[in-house]
């Protein structure tokens, strides 16, 4: 066994003695190496591996903005800018101009003579390059090329919406629509480990890193809103078909659910592509439908009514002395359809809403103590913006009681006098179709405590006014020889108006130039949907509510029920029997 | 006298210069310089060992990081593609383009007017000189 273990007599070797000395002065140097690392330089080691070490995702996507149903409206795409430093160049000009030329398709001088600005630090060649002919350049191997990544938003349903989308443009901050009032959401990314770069900028995978944040852009809050895609679009194309038809100046269409206030459908043409807003006119871009006001005229008459049924100035039963026309403080106001019917005599409500009789409103409106008729109308939402989640909104015109003479509060009655935007009457209907409950309309899905926070809802009407009004609403509209809001399989609580516009430049009305509207809601059953048509200013011989805004709802509504699945109230009314 | 036996003990004595008897005699070795011996021989084998198996491991991660990083950049090429694909479907089947696309080539237009004609009486030509085709029944048929 020993004799394994042969150690060999110690030697001096000076040989072996210079290299135990040079492997100690070699420990003693990593030693050394080492002290100052840890101790002497570890403070600014630290700070600079922390400064490298940095999550550096300053590139972040936008949250997508869905339908009620998921249907994307508005994403985030990747686009490079380019530029060159000539200072790194590895190539001469002219011949990364003649490379890049067909992928930039730039002519190969004017690349030249960019390329060429030898003294520039920095020149820009192209704008919002695509990623697929960035890839090919990066394959070029071009020194001196700087690619630089930059998010733009699309809207992959083009202008659908687009005013409820509105635009961003992230570069001068603008934004308008749910971009606008979403942007919060929408800018908020997700909480995460912090993802770790490299001196050469790739990720520091460790066990904490998420492979799927660490791959992918970091992106916002997706924002869900209540539109429903095809609702929309079904508006949109009714509306732009009776606007095509009546050669009309814009329109506008709001779809809501009564019950929560909840838009479905809210098209306002002309619209616009919101990736291409700043091609559009400033009048296209602009929301007018919450931003302008117009007399909203016999469509008004249901909250007339309805105020004073609950202020119990009239019944039910009510019988008014229409006399076709009448003269207040020298002024002459008649009913539309004076020439044809001339004085009806003592009319009931029915009769009041299939005549739209403009004689029986203001006697019902003048039944309404002004202050009480006032607070009404406020509770209804007129005079004050209705807290829909887009901005730009206006307040509305209604003058105080005060200054009410008796031709003000008799013009009130059939909705002059006054102003309000179509969203108002949209939502003051609603509340009749709520069982006399006002909702806030509103286009963003918002989740419980949100929804506490930003959704209000106050008592306008008891249930049994309510019902009362939808009743005689949906009466006249079956009643009516007119065909706006006969819709089959289903009772329709509605109102027609057509009402004058006003000159925008001084007093008075536009000779000839009318806003002609719809406002309805069904089944009257339990009434689901609410459908406001506004058309303004169409153009031909025959131009009403009837006429230009009734046919509008009527298809819309049809289509509406067939998306919603929504149960007929009436089965077989108004369908046409075979042979017919 | 003395002296003379002082000279002949000192050349007579063993020195290992001149060794009475030549051959190799290992040295008796202790114990402590046997456990010396072992510790150093193991702690040379678990150098070597560790060296071996950090040049092994550090291949392995600079492998490993190199695999990564082009499944990361392959990965993120994907996922951006996916979002250009994802935006380019949206946009072919959104209302808006299907409609734009049976508006231009007027798939749903209907006709402005109908002509209406007088149908013509004519008598059906009889054709009496048609040849006959005669086919050959074949099995299986």
């Amino acid at each position: 066994m020993l004799s394994k273990l042969r150690i060999r007599p110690k030697k001096y070797s000076l040989t072996a003695t210079m290299i135990q000395v040079m492997f100690l002065l070699f420990a003693m140097l990593i030693v050394l190496k080492l002290i100052q690392l840890q101790v002497i330089e570890s403070g600014y080691l630290s700070e600079k591996a922390r400064q490298m070490r940095q999550p550096l995702r300053t590139f972040s996507f936008r949250g997508e903005i869905v339908d009620r149903n998921g249907v994307r409206l508005a994403a985030d795409t990747t686009l490079y800018d380019i530029y060159a430093h000539p200072k790194y160049y590895k190539d001469k000009p002219e011949k990364m101009a003649m490379l890049l030329s067909p992928y930039l398709k730039q002519p190969e001088d004017l690349l030249f003579k960019k390329l060429n600005m030898l003294d520039e630090p920095t020149i820009k060649l192209a704008k919002n390059v695509d990623r697929g002919t960035v890839i090919k350049i990066k394959k070029l191997n071009l020194r001196g090329l700087d690619l630089v990544k930059k998010n733009e938003r699309v809207y992959p349903q083009g202008n659908l919406a687009s005013h409820i989308m509105g635009y961003v443009n992230m570069d001068a901050n603008l934004s308008a629509g749910v971009e606008n009032t979403g942007s919060k959401d929408l800018e908020a990314l997700p909480k995460i480990n912090p993802i770790e770069y490299n001196g050469k900028g790739d990720v520091i995978y460790d066990n904490n890193t998420d492979p799927a944040y660490a791959t992918s852009p970091l992106t916002g809050e997706k924002l869900t809103l209540t539109i429903d895609t095809a609702i929309q679009h079904v508006a949109e194309i009714e509306l732009g078909k009776m606007m095509q038809k009546t050669r009309a100046d814009r329109g506008t269409v709001i779809v809501l659910n009564p019950k929560n206030g909840e838009i479905l459908g809210f098209a306002v043409l002309p619209s616009y592509n919101p990736s291409n807003y700043n091609k559009a006119k400033a009048s296209i871009v602009k929301n007018w439908v919450l931003s302008d006001v117009y007399p909203p005229g016999s469509t008004f008459k249901i909250i007339t009514i309805s105020s004073a049924l609950e202020t119990k100035s009239i019944t039910k039963n009510e019988r008014l002395m229409d006399t076709g026309k009448i003269k207040l403080k020298g002024w002459e106001i008649t009913n539309y359809d004076y020439g044809k019917h001339g004085a009806p005599g003592l009319i009931g409500l029915k009769y009041l809403f299939m005549h739209s009789s403009n004689i029986g409103s203001l006697k019902v409106a003048l039944k309404i103590p002004a202050e009480k008729h006032y607070n009404m109308l406020r509770l209804f939402g007129i005079g004050s913006k209705t807290g829909i989640d887009l901005p730009g909104e206006s307040a509305g015109i209604i003058p105080p009681p005060k200054e009410w003479d008796v031709v003000k509060h008799a013009t009130i009655g059939f909705g002059y006098s006054i102003a309000s935007t179509p969203i108002q009457i949209a939502s003051a209907v609603a509340a009749i179709a709520n069982n006399g409950i006002w909702v806030t309309p509103h286009v963003i899905k918002y989740n419980k405590a949100e929804r506490e926070k930003r959704i209000k809802s106050h008592k306008v009407l008891s249930p049994e006014t309510a019902r009362t009004m939808t009743d005689i609403l949906s009466a006249s509209i079956q009643d009516s020889e007119a065909q706006a809001g006969k819709i089959p399989n289903y009772r329709v609580a509605g109102k027609t108006g057509t009402s004058r516009k006003p000159n925008p430049n001084g007093p008075g009305y536009i000779p000839g130039q009318v806003f002609t509207s719809f406002a309805g809601y069904f089944p009257a059953k339990n009434p689901q949907v609410v459908i406001m048509v506004v058309v303004d200013n169409p153009k031909g011989v025959e131009m009403w509510g009837s006429t230009v805004a009734g046919p509008v709802f009527n298809n819309i509504a049809s289509e509406t029920a067939r998306i919603l699945n929504i149960e007929p109230d009436a089965p077989g009314l108004n369908t046409r029997k075979k042979g017919d | 006298m003395v002296s003379s036996v002082r000279t002949y003990k000192k050349a007579s004595q063993y020195s290992e210069a001149n060794p009475i008897i030549r051959g190799h005699f290992p040295k008796n070795q202790n114990s402590k310089e046997i456990a010396i011996f072992r510790l150093n021989r193991f702690l040379g084998c678990v150098l070597a060992l560790s060296m071996a198996a950090s040049m092994v491991s550090y291949t392995m991660v600079i492998a490993k990081e190199s695999t990564l990083a082009d499944i990361h950049t392959k990965t993120n090429d994907i996922n951006f593609e996916n979002i250009e694909l994802q935006n380019k479907a949206d946009y072919a089947k959104s209302f808006y383009n299907i409609n734009d696309k049976i508006v231009k080539a007027h798939y749903l237009q209907k006709a402005d007017s109908v002509l209406e004609v007088n149908g013509k009486n004519t008598t059906p030509v009889a054709v009496n000189n048609k040849e006959e085709i005669k086919v050959q029944p074949v099995s299986g048929y």
